[in-house]
């Protein structure tokens, strides 16, 4: 009994504040009411209870009240917008964006490397061929005027030699008066530059494989494109083939083909024959080559005759000699640029075949010249043959014939020189004199006129020129001041 | 709970409005302060606000907000253990006061009639000396459980002891308090008069 009574006194506790199931709550209640034990501590507890209930409620103050509520408002907006789900863009917003930027990055990278790898293989381009090409004035403009890379990197690949060439025509043009022809000729050479984008596109055609070697071998390719332009507009006007010459050396083949591209492009073997034989710095046979194709060959030499012995003058004498002056006459005549063959002549004939060269014009008029330098030289042949033979009068006779015909230069010189021998060995000193001292004038650095001074210092002969009479004197001095103006006919009254 | 953690503002005041009084009223006559009662109310419900976060639907909201409080007296309890700590029978204030305890203060404001709340008046500072005479332990278990009306499971819940331990302290809590009322002068009579029962 006493074991049960003490398991219902320890549901007393649970009995008194109800939580114990209905069936055991039915159980205890019934025990209790029969044990004044369980009955008598279920009292206590119960009027332990009833004293603490009396503890009134306490309730709390507001303050702090509305701030906690404001905390716990932000609180829950955190706690919406974790709860959240984030929005469709936003989850594909960043890696859109990375792979945005890794693209661009890259087309950007792969732009600036085709540059660069195309840059290298342009210099190296530039640099074989600005080793070939000399900057002209042709050169810079068409840098200036085409957009183009390539036309504007393109130089014009004349050889230096050829260039200077170009140069001397240009400025000889300019002083001339015929520049005008020279920039109309460029303006018909526009379109050839405004053609550059065609090599542009072609370049880029083949940049991802480009190579220095590519790179010399297509700018050629472009340069054949418009050298043979060049050639067919070289055929039209002389002055158009001087300026393809000086940008198309470069354009070997294609021309040869056509009587035009051979006169255009087919010099450089002439102006190396030329070289060969004119020892001038002209290099006039630049020109003068595509010109012995069109005119007809210099009239044979018919006094070619050897001259075993040179006659004691200055000039180159016997076959050679001839050859050289008829070449450098040739020269002069056919090329313009022939004047640098003696220091100091420039003789109006020179100048006005140079002249008459330089505008294609009166192609009749310079022939005749030529014939005439051709009879000229024939005459003066057959002086030195007289002199050679003893024969002073033909000697005389032919080299008056000369001095009247306009020699000039080293023919002026050597017919001045003969003429001053051949009076004074027929004891005609008076004669003699006027020639003597216009050697020792016009040639003081000749040897012949040094001879000629030489001879009369040994005679102890004054200067035939106090020597003459008054009135002789003067018109000797007269004549002498413009001795390339003596006529023929005044000669014999010497 | 659930609303405010899905970021309803209002569920959040609606459990204040629910829990507020309960929580400080076992938070007052658990740490015998006012002043410092209010504070820890407002500790506890800001940690509450901050803790919604970790807190599981399969916890009582009750249980999981006394733990809460709880926790906060007890770390109270130790700090004002270095210092005197003013009783319910210390004087309230400086000016409000006029010298009455606190269990004075609270029978004026609860405008009880004049001869229940000198009863009241008469009984309060004893039973409150009582109380205040139980050892923490059994005083927060009495206080959840016959104040707050927290079963014992759940008070074992939120002290962290089992349930037989728990009422092991509810019952030395109540011989405790029997004792302590029976020494004052207190005892099952009074309360008889006054018509109140217990269960």
């Amino acid at each position: 009994m006493k074991n049960a009574a003490h398991q219902y006194e320890d549901k007393l506790l649970e009995f008194a504040y109800g939580e114990l199931p209905q069936h055991e709550a039915d159980a205890v209640d019934a025990h209790v009411r029969g044990c004044a034990r369980c009955s008598q501590a279920l009292s206590e507890l119960r009027s332990v209870r009833t004293a603490m209930a009396t503890l009134p409620v306490e309730t709390p103050s507001d303050a702090g009240l509305d701030s906690l509520l404001a905390y716990a408002e932000q609180a829950a907006k955190r706690n919406a917008a974790a709860a959240a789900p984030a929005p469709f863009w936003k989850k594909y917003l960043t890696p859109l964006m990375a792979v945005m930027t890794v693209v661009t990055v890259g087309v950007v990278g792969l732009q600036a490397s085709k540059e660069l790898d195309s840059s290298p293989a342009a210099a190296a381009a530039d640099l074989t061929l600005s080793a070939r090409k000399e900057p002209s004035p042709f050169a810079k403009e068409e840098r200036v005027q085409s957009p183009s890379p390539v036309v504007a990197a393109a130089p014009a690949p004349v050889p230096t030699d050829e260039a200077e060439a170009a140069d001397d025509s240009r400025k000889l043009n300019q002083a001339l008066g015929f520049e005008g022809k020279r920039a109309a000729v460029q303006g018909k050479l526009e379109p050839t530059k405004k053609s550059a984008p065609q090599s542009v596109t072609r370049r880029s055609q083949v940049a991802n494989a480009i190579s220095p070697d590519d790179v010399v071998e297509q700018r050629q390719q472009n340069y054949s494109d418009v050298g043979l332009r060049g050639g067919k507009q070289a055929l039209a006007e002389d002055a158009k083939k001087r300026e393809a010459l000086a940008k198309d050396d470069l354009a070997p083949a294609a021309p040869l083909q056509d009587k035009g591209g051979a006169a255009a492009f087919g010099l450089s073997g002439g102006s190396l024959g030329t070289s060969l034989d004119t020892p001038s710095p002209g290099t006039g046979g630049l020109s003068a080559a595509p010109k012995s194709v069109n005119k007809p060959a210099p009239p044979p030499r018919e006094e070619a005759a050897p001259a075993p012995a040179p006659a004691p003058s200055t000039s180159s004498s016997g076959p050679r000699g001839v050859s050289k002056v008829a070449e450098k006459k040739k020269s002069i005549s056919l090329g313009g640029f022939g004047r640098g063959a003696e220091a100091g002549d420039s003789s109006d004939e020179a100048l006005a075949l140079e002249k008459s060269d330089s505008l294609g014009l009166d192609r009749d008029a310079k022939l005749v010249e030529r014939q005439v330098a051709g009879t000229r030289t024939r005459k003066l042949e057959s002086a030195r043959v007289a002199s050679n033979q003893g024969d002073r009068a033909s000697e005389i006779k032919y080299a008056t014939e000369v001095l009247n015909s306009g020699a000039t230069g080293s023919e002026r010189a050597e017919v001045l020189k003969r003429l001053c021998d051949a009076y004074e060995s027929l004891g005609e000193v008076e004669r003699a004199d006027p020639f003597c001292d216009a050697l020792v004038r016009e040639f003081p650095n000749s040897v012949a006129a040094k001879t000629v001074a030489d001879r009369r210092d040994r005679v102890q002969r004054a200067s035939p020129a106090p020597r003459a009479k008054a009135s002789e004197k003067k018109t000797s001095d007269t004549e002498m001041e413009k001795p390339a103006k003596v006529e023929p006919a005044s000669a014999p009254a010497y | 709970m659930l609303a405010f953690k899905s970021g309803d503002a209002r569920a959040f005041s609606t459990l204040v409005q629910r829990h507020r009084g309960p929580v400080y009223n076992f938070i007052l006559r658990y740490v015998g302060h006012r002043q410092r009662a209010e504070d820890l109310l407002q500790e506890t419900w800001i940690k509450v606000v901050r803790s919604s976060s970790e807190w599981q639907p399969t916890a009582r909201f009750t249980t999981w907000v006394y733990t809460i409080a709880r926790n906060l007296c007890v770390d109270s309890a130790r700090k004002e253990s270095f210092r005197k700590a003013d009783s319910l029978d210390a004087p309230a204030g400086h000016d409000e006061s006029d010298g009455r305890t606190v269990g004075e203060l609270v029978a004026d404001e609860a405008g009880q009639v004049p001869d229940r709340a000198a009863n009241n008046a008469r009984l309060r500072p004893l039973i409150e000396q009582a109380l205040t005479g139980l050892p923490a332990e059994q005083r927060e278990v009495f206080l959840l459980r016959e104040y707050q009306g927290i079963g014992f499971k759940e008070i074992a819940e939120v002290t962290g002891v089992n349930e037989n331990t728990v009422k092991s302290r509810m019952r030395y809590a109540l011989e405790g308090l029997r004792k302590r009322l029976a020494e004052l002068g207190v005892d099952g009579e009074l309360m008889t008069e006054e018509g109140r029962t217990v269960a």
